[in-house]
């Protein structure tokens, strides 16, 4: 797993390349982890090359949702691929994540 | 060969080796992507699951896949000599329905497991763990 970072209007822009497995999850979260501890609480995920998916990227996932929850912000995916998307759907995921098409209609949710 | 089978160490950094040998066998068996994607989900979970649950001992163990394609259908089974452990019972299946402040984070992967399996099966023999999953294709 790849992870990138950028920010724009103050939203954390990650992409996570790759599989998102029991090997790679603490990787992610340590580093959600700490942007969230400096309060950062926008976070839009480019999912586009993201390959794999297991339950501990799940949790990951879920963690973070709920804690920008906590703070008032917002949390944005786009770009699941099909297979991925299904297992968000068997999760039960998709009512809780707004899920978009493209980077545009994620920066859009922010509007 | 119809037949395939790999042993594992009950060490996480072996997902590497399990994922090369589902890589392998979708491949061979030419089986339609979805395949490969469902399948590594499914062997993860399990895998992890008894890496985390079934050893208390801190010592080294093995862990035996094996996938046989029958006909139509993918018939998986994993076995270990861990203590007693039945993966079925361990977690009871998370509450999808539940707003997100009350939804636990865990949970599932043994859920997971269930729904894109259409069979999953516990057995002890002796002091053996044996799990069995089928697949339809």
């Amino acid at each position: 797993m790849e992870i990138t970072e950028r920010k724009q209007n103050g939203i954390n822009i990650m992409g996570i390349q790759g599989r998102l497995d029991t090997s790679s999850a603490p990787e992610l979260e340590a580093r959600l982890n700490a942007l969230l501890d400096l309060h950062e609480k926008d976070y839009i995920l480019d999912c586009r090359e993201m390959e794999y998916i297991s339950s501990s990227g799940l949790r990951v996932f879920l963690s973070l949702l709920k804690r920008t929850a906590q703070m008032n912000g917002k949390l944005v995916l786009f770009g699941l691929s099909q297979s991925i998307a299904e297992i968000f759907t068997i999760a039960g995921f998709e009512k809780y994540f707004i899920l978009k098409d493209d980077e545009a209609g994620a920066l859009d949710y922010f509007q | 060969m119809s037949k395939y089978a790999i042993t594992l160490h009950n060490r996480i950094e072996e997902l590497r080796r399990l994922e090369e040998f589902v890589n392998e066998f979708v491949l061979e068996k030419r089986l339609p992507d979805c395949n490969l994607f469902e399948l590594n989900l499914v062997l993860e979970e399990i895998f992890t699951n008894i890496v985390f649950y079934a050893f208390k001992d801190g010592e080294a163990h093995d862990i035996l896949i094996t996938i046989e394609q029958q006909d139509s259908a993918l018939c998986i089974r994993v076995e270990d000599d861990g203590m007693p452990f039945d993966p079925t019972l361990r977690e009871p299946p998370p509450d999808i329905d539940k707003p997100l402040e009350e939804r636990d984070i865990g949970g599932l992967g043994i859920h997971l497991v269930r729904n894109l399996m259409q069979e999953v099966s516990y057995r002890r023999e002796g002091d053996r763990n044996i799990l069995t999953l089928i697949r339809k294709l």
